[in-house]
């Protein structure tokens, strides 16, 4: 299981008119390596809806390229990719019953009705998707989601609406999916709390862009929360730093080992570290090499 | 592990596969409009049999069927067959009316609805693709609509069937506006071009409400220009004579004057600014002209007609797919 | 995938400050000390682990390759992952009925017995603890740095 499940370079989308659209990424690139459970996290309207839709195969990008599971067309490989929008938009008229029976026609050779119905759980099956609530929509939308038996698997805001002993039977659901089939999740949130222990990687946007990707523990290990006197940190890279009379506290990048006789040291939490780098939008982007999108090819098929 | 062993060609191979689980997922959706569409399909054929019925029940007001000179030529048509017949003289505008109503639910409810709501996604995100998933929303309706209006068109004929013998009246024959279209394939044709319309409209603007209004503007705007220029869409028939001309029974008069010495031709319309007080044919004479001409379409032109608005109607319509498909793989692969 | 069911299950503690895997690590011990699972007894699977607890699958591997690293557990391709060897003095050492577990019982009831709130008897039992194994290394700052961050 050491392929690439997503590869970007330099991706770009606009929306809205050329000239004065708003623009939902900008020169984005990073790797999502296969098997990996990643949290794509980021604030709101970051480019995270706009990067799985394009992951998807249900936009093009304006610019870059995008490689998903080896195929450079997303959209050829839709039969192994699954997504759930964050609206988890179904047919209203539809029963439940009747959602699930369209998940197998519309994925013949692929669907797999054992585990659309475990996912479906106690849903009424005779209710029509118009009545359920919210809870009930995601979990319909995630058994058919895991019902086509992807390789991929991007779930956009996948927990929002779930009530918290849902939001851990799902999790369970999805993490068994992955420790059995080697499946890769991408699931986006403005809130960490929601995927932190689920994931294992992450790809932290904001304005469009990549700031941090990898290993959650490499990245978290790559920091440190400095507090001392106040001095220069160098050699290490600031990402923000507060004077308090004469103590400094500092969250820095390590470059190099850190002085332990002149700084108290911690680990920063990977919460205390996206929100320092939300406050400091000019911190350089970190990313670990298994996230680094290979020197291959920029502007071949920009 | 089971990810890796399944082969690649497996996304080729199930191609076919989820363009029939598109249809049959887009008819259960449905299955509310595929009632109402059933629904409309018998009460068209339940009003063609009810009028002939009630024709053909009606008693006569003079002995010897239902419209019957009485001794000369005044014709006494009872109130069943002329009512009957002032129905069915709209049968053809019905029809196309039907067409548009398909149209419009091909713009509206079928694609742009979902382009608007989002639930597109769930069905691309499945083993759909685009592509797919459009081309299930073009053939279902069109197979459907042009099954349930072929059965149409040979109920109505066989509705008009009954007037055959009767007086010629313009409102049923043959080259009626309100009747032409809807007797033979032209009218598949409105239809085919409400639905490619529909589609194109719908996947253009994305808005249920817009691509409805769009689609009929568009779909109204060529349904009229055929209606007013139906007469060009093949060569008429030319006859001259030194007398006034009338016209056979089956004729469609399209237009008539008089001929110059050199073959001009002079419109009866071009003198109809002249002096009153002279008569038209005064002022004919006076511009040269020395016999009579008309031109017209005799009944067998019936077919050319048909067939050509038929051909105008598909060609627009295969331009529509195209650009259909063309809109929505640029927007998104 | 073996069909007899596993001998213990993990609860993981979100805000306890410690590594996931090292929870697993842990609790994985406390059993074998406590004689809850002996040799032979397998592990639940990865699968079985995160259904239930909704923690990431390389969570759960990392902590079996802990414990393999550790002889305490083996892999057996296919079958899942099985106990080698217990911990702790000896399994009878921690057995309910082993002469150590009475004594302490019998100390318990006589500080209670005293007046002691439970929390005293903690902390005395903590303090005595920590002079006893003084020699075991006192690092109270790298205490659990590698294991803090959340995963």
């Amino acid at each position: 299981m050491t392929g690439v499940a997503i590869e970007a370079h330099g991706l770009g989308k606009t929306y809205g008119r050329r000239g004065g659209g708003h623009r939902a990424l900008h020169d984005c690139s990073f790797r999502l390596p296969a098997g990996r459970v990643c949290a794509l996290v980021g604030p709101n309207g970051a480019g995270k809806s706009t990067l799985l839709n394009l992951a998807a195969g249900l936009d093009r990008p304006g610019a870059g390229s995008l490689a998903v599971l080896g195929s450079t067309e997303p959209a050829a490989v839709r039969d192994r990719i699954a997504y759930v929008a964050q609206d988890k938009p179904l047919y209203p008229q539809l029963t439940v019953a009747d959602t699930l029976w369209a998940g197998a026609e519309l994925n013949p050779g692929r669907w797999d009705r054992a585990t659309a119905d475990r996912i479906a759980g106690t849903l009424p099956r005779t209710a029509r998707v118009r009545t359920l609530s919210g809870g009930q929509r995601t979990r319909l939308a995630l058994a058919l989601a895991l019902g086509k038996r992807p390789e991929l698997m991007l779930l956009d805001e996948p927990m929002a609406d779930l009530d918290p002993l849902a939001r851990h039977e799902l999790m369970g659901a999805l993490m068994a999916e992955t420790a059995e089939h080697g499946t890769t999740i991408v699931m986006s949130s403005h809130i960490l709390t929601e995927l932190e222990g689920a994931c294992d990687y992450l790809l932290f946007v904001d304005g469009g862009r990549v700031r941090l990707g990898g290993e959650a523990e490499d990245i978290v290990d790559a920091h440190a929360l400095l507090t001392g006197q106040a001095r220069d940190l160098a050699p290490h890279t600031v990402v923000e730093s507060r004077t308090t009379g004469r103590q400094l506290t500092a969250l820095v990048r390590k470059e190099g080992p850190v002085d332990t006789a002149a700084w108290a040291v911690t680990q920063p939490s990977l919460e205390e570290l996206l929100l320092a780098h939300l406050r400091s939008p000019d911190a350089p982007p970190l990313l670990t090499p298994s996230a680094s999108a290979g020197v291959r090819a920029e502007g071949v098929s920009a | 592990m089971s990810t890796l062993t399944r082969p690649k060609t497996e996304a080729v191979a199930t191609a076919p596969g989820t363009l029939r689980g598109s249809a049959r997922v887009l008819l259960r959706v449905h299955r509310k409009a595929l009632w109402a569409g059933a629904a409309l399909l018998v009460t068209g054929i339940g009003i063609v049999v009810a009028l002939r019925v009630w024709v053909a029940s009606s008693e006569a007001l003079c002995g010897g069927g239902d419209v019957t000179p009485c001794g000369d030529e005044i014709y006494v048509p009872n109130y069943a067959y002329t009512s009957a017949e002032g129905y069915l003289a709209n049968g053809g505008t019905v029809l196309i009316l039907l067409a548009a109503l398909i149209g419009l639910f091909v713009a509206g409810p079928l694609i742009a609805r979902e382009l608007e709501s989002g639930t597109f996604r769930p069905a691309w995100a499945q083993s759909v693709s685009p592509a797919h998933w459009l081309a299930a929303r073009l053939a279902v309706p069109a197979a459907l609509t042009v099954s349930g209006l072929t059965i149409l068109v040979i109920v109505y004929r066989w509705g008009l069937w009954a007037f055959r013998s009767g007086p010629e009246r313009y409102g049923t024959r043959w080259h009626s506006t309100g009747v032409f279209p809807g007797t033979g394939p032209s009218v598949l044709g409105y239809a085919l071009l409400a639905v490619a319309v529909g589609a194109l409209c719908a996947v253009l603007v994305r808005r249920t409400l817009l691509a409805m209004s769009l689609t009929a503007l568009v779909f109204g705007a060529v349904a009229a220009c055929l209606s007013a220029w139906r007469y060009e869409l093949w060569p008429s028939s030319f006859r001259k004579s030194t007398d006034v001309l009338g016209h056979a029974p089956g004729d469609w008069p399209i237009d008539s004057g008089m001929l110059t010495a050199s073959g001009e031709k002079l419109y009866w319309q071009d003198c109809f600014e002249a002096d009153m007080t002279q008569g038209v044919e005064a002022c004919m004479r006076d511009r040269g002209g020395i016999g009579y001409f008309s031109e017209y379409h005799p009944a067998s032109h019936y077919w050319p007609l048909q067939l050509v608005e038929t051909g105008i109607l598909l060609a627009l319509a295969a331009l529509a797919v195209f650009a259909a498909f063309r809109v929505l793989r640029r927007l998104h692969g | 995938m073996a069909t007899e069911s596993a001998a213990v299950e993990f609860r993981i503690d979100r805000r306890s400050g410690v590594a996931t895997y090292l929870q697993i690590v842990q609790q994985t011990k406390q059993a074998l000390r406590l004689g809850v699972l002996e040799p032979g007894d397998r592990l639940p699977t990865a699968r079985e682990v995160v259904e239930a607890t909704a923690i990431n699958p390389n969570t759960v591997l990392k902590a079996y390759r802990e414990l393999e690293r550790e002889g305490l557990v083996e892999a057996r391709r296919g079958l899942g992952t099985f106990v080698r060897r217990t911990l702790g003095g000896a399994p009878d050492a921690t057995a309910a009925d082993a002469p150590l577990r009475t004594e302490l019982a019998d100390w318990a009831r006589r500080a209670r017995a005293a007046g002691l709130e439970k929390d005293d008897v903690g902390a005395l039992f903590t303090a005595v603890l920590d002079s006893t194994y003084s020699t075991n290394g006192t690092d109270p700052v790298g205490r659990s740095h590698k294991g803090d961050q959340k995963r």
